[in-house]
């Protein structure tokens, strides 16, 4: 029998039984959709962290005065600290200034977002050198700017009806700053949906002199930083008598995070695996069943002259036919899973959550699972294959 | 010229006090052409015989030669190739396949032997055509009387131009009209010098043998030749 009419004769057999083949495939459904919004997502997610890590750098260190977020500081960052940060060998530059948040408001319109502020020269130097920031329209805040700001692209485009423009104002907590730029889109929500002001407006504003919440080291090109953040540590807890502060580098933040990240996908991989033992099972099932029902069928053909490898091949090709239509149903579920939490990601400002698909997952994952149907189909097929004709026309 | 030959053929089914013995050491000699009817009662054997000449089963001892071939001693995919390029089955429960129409029935043979598709459609509608279903080739089994179902698998036999049919009790469910109408092919194909090996009850049908074989408890207990000429 040539593979062309193996492939029709099998394929007959399922459509033929349609309502059974689709609750057959159920098993093998959930698992590709597991699979497949796994995979997307989770490439997505560490390319993601991946493109972070590199851009805000392997030389990027930074400070909180605090142990764990969302507990308030006991004790805040002063000049004596930042002093004895930029003594440290291998420091290269130190963005130093206060991190909090502000309401703003344009034309009726009232947002909370994240602030930042520092010495525009400061932030200019080092935002420029860690890489990841950059100006889109406008140009960056210099130290003669009062009451001007920079504007994240999400607060730029995302975030009032109509878009602001480099040279519009917006009131900050009650306070008219002229924006002098918008930041390029930075790919996450705190960055994008920030506004930067100048250190001496941030300080009237805040009522506040010489104290900050947030440290952020560039560390000399090839310097080890390690050794670097241990140095600071030490540094900061001579100077501050307390140790109730964080030093972070990009690779411990990466590294909590995919830790996250890895069990969430130990936890979707288990569901896809189990589930795909389900679908193995239903179509081992199916296949078991539905040779019992062509018994008949089986001696017909073996009378006509076909060989066992022939009536073998059929009842594979049509099990793995069930497996490849649970895949595609899989897979198109599955993409749309990883499609629909892609824009939920990017709603949320995290435009740099991509879903991952690409060729090499759509043809792994169809071939994948024509591969759970062939070898589920196996055992049912050559059980079947082997029958006696005579015992099967005699109705044994 | 002797075409098919069975020396000795013993089959056995079961074991200890469950053993039966079908067939007691028969042997026949078909020529080339030849028109033969098996007849006897129920159970004594004809099937099993009849399956044997046509290689659908095997013997427990004794031999079936194909033009002086030893078969028995071929695989089972050998024999699955002689079974659809040599011999046509015709069976009493006519054992066609349900899901599949007509024509897609009448074309399964040459599917199996890796016909192409245009060649396969054309020449089941002409056999569909000879055996006077032209109006049913799209049909499905249960849509059909029981005379035609027959007629469908008498095309279908006829798939690959076999050389020899085999027809185990091919009227045995008909009525006694669409019988004859079987007969009648099968006496035409027998004119058009194709070899047949028939099993049946009705002593009428024996009348176009050439060759009438007596069986009676796994034993062949009579041989008539007709020698008759058409
Ligand atoms: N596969 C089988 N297993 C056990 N017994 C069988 C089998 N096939 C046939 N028999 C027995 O062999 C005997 C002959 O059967 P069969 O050749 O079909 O007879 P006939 O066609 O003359 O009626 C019967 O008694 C039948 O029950
Ligand atoms: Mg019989």
């Amino acid at each position: 029998m040539k593979p062309i009419d193996i492939i029709s004769f099998a394929g007959k057999n399922i459509t033929q039984k349609r309502t059974q083949s689709l609750l057959t495939i159920v098993g093998i459904v959930i698992g590709i959709v597991a699979i497949v919004s796994l995979i997307s997502l989770g490439y997505g997610v560490q390319n993601y962290i991946q493109e972070e890590t590199a851009k805000l750098g392997a030389n990027k260190i930074q400070i909180f005065p605090m142990k764990q977020f969302g507990i308030p500081p006991t004790k805040l960052f002063r000049d004596k600290e930042i002093k004895a940060i930029k003594n440290i060998k291998g420091v290269d530059k130190v963005l130093y200034g206060w991190y909090g948040g502000v309401n703003i408001e344009h034309r009726d319109e009232k947002y909370f977002v994240n602030m930042f502020y520092a010495k525009p020269s400061n932030i200019k130097s080092v935002y420029s050198d860690v890489g990841g920031y950059g100006i889109e329209k406008g140009r960056w805040l210099s130290d003669n700017d009062n009451y001007k700001c920079i504007i994240g692209y999400g607060v730029a485009h995302n975030l009032f009806k109509k878009e602001l423009e480099v040279g519009d104002s917006i009131y900050i907590n009650g306070k008219k700053f002229k924006i002098v730029g918008i930041m390029a889109q930075v790919g996450n929500q705190q960055d994008d949906n920030m506004v930067i002001i100048p250190m001496s407006s941030g300080e009237e504003l805040f009522n506040k002199k010489g104290e900050y919440n947030y440290i952020m080291v560039k560390i000399k090109d090839g310097a080890d930083i390690k050794k670097i953040s241990e140095d600071i540590k030490d540094a900061l807890e001579k100077s501050m008598g307390t140790d109730n502060f964080s030093v972070l580098t990009a690779e411990q933040m990466a590294k909590s995070i995919g830790g996250i990240l890895n069990v969430l996908t130990m936890f979707v991989a288990g569901v896809a695996g189990i589930s795909l033992l389900v679908g193995a099972v239903g179509i081992s099932n199916t296949m078991h069943m539905s040779i019992l029902e062509r018994r008949k069928d089986i001696g017909i053909l073996k009378a006509l002259g076909a060989e066992t490898t022939t009536i073998l091949s059929i009842f594979v090709v049509e099990a793995g036919f069930l497996g490849l239509l649970g895949g595609i149903v899989g897979l198109i579920i599955g993409v749309g899973i990883a499609k629909l939490v892609e824009t939920i990601a990017q709603n949320m400002g995290y435009g740099m959550v991509q879903a991952w698909i690409s060729w090499e997952l759509i043809f792994g994952v169809l071939g994948f699972s024509f591969i759970i149907g062939v070898i589920s189909g196996y055992f049912p097929a050559r059980s079947g294959a082997k029958l006696n004709p005579i015992d099967t026309l005699r109705g044994l | 010229m002797t075409f098919i030959e069975a020396r000795n053929l013993w089959k056995v089914y079961g074991k200890g006090e469950a053993k039966t013995v079908v067939l007691k050491g028969v042997n026949l000699k078909i020529n080339k052409g030849e028109f033969v009817a098996i007849t006897g009662p129920s159970g004594c054997g004809k099937s099993t015989f009849l399956n044997i000449l046509g290689l659908l089963d095997v013997p427990n001892k004794g031999m079936v030669y194909i033009k002086g071939k030893k078969t028995t001693l071929m695989g089972e995919n050998e024999r699955a190739v002689f079974r659809r390029k040599i011999s046509g089955f015709i069976f009493q429960q006519f054992h066609l396949i349900n899901t599949l129409t007509a024509l897609e029935n009448v074309e399964l043979p040459m599917i199996l032997d890796e016909k192409n598709k245009i060649y396969r459609k054309k020449r089941a509608k002409k056999l569909l055509e000879s055996v006077g279903l032209e109006q049913r080739i799209n049909y499905y089994p249960n849509q059909l009387s029981g005379g035609q179902q027959q007629r469908v698998a008498i095309a279908r036999a006829l798939a690959n131009n076999p050389k020899i049919i085999l027809a185990d009790e091919p009227t045995g469910n008909l009525d006694s009209k669409s019988g004859n109408k079987i007969m009648k092919i099968l006496k035409e194909l027998h004119d058009n010098g194709i070899t047949i090996i028939m099993v049946t009850h009705e002593q009428e049908y024996t009348k176009y043998a050439t060759k009438v074989v007596k069986m009676k408890d796994g034993e062949i207990i009579d041989i008539v030749e007709h020698n008759k000429t058409h």
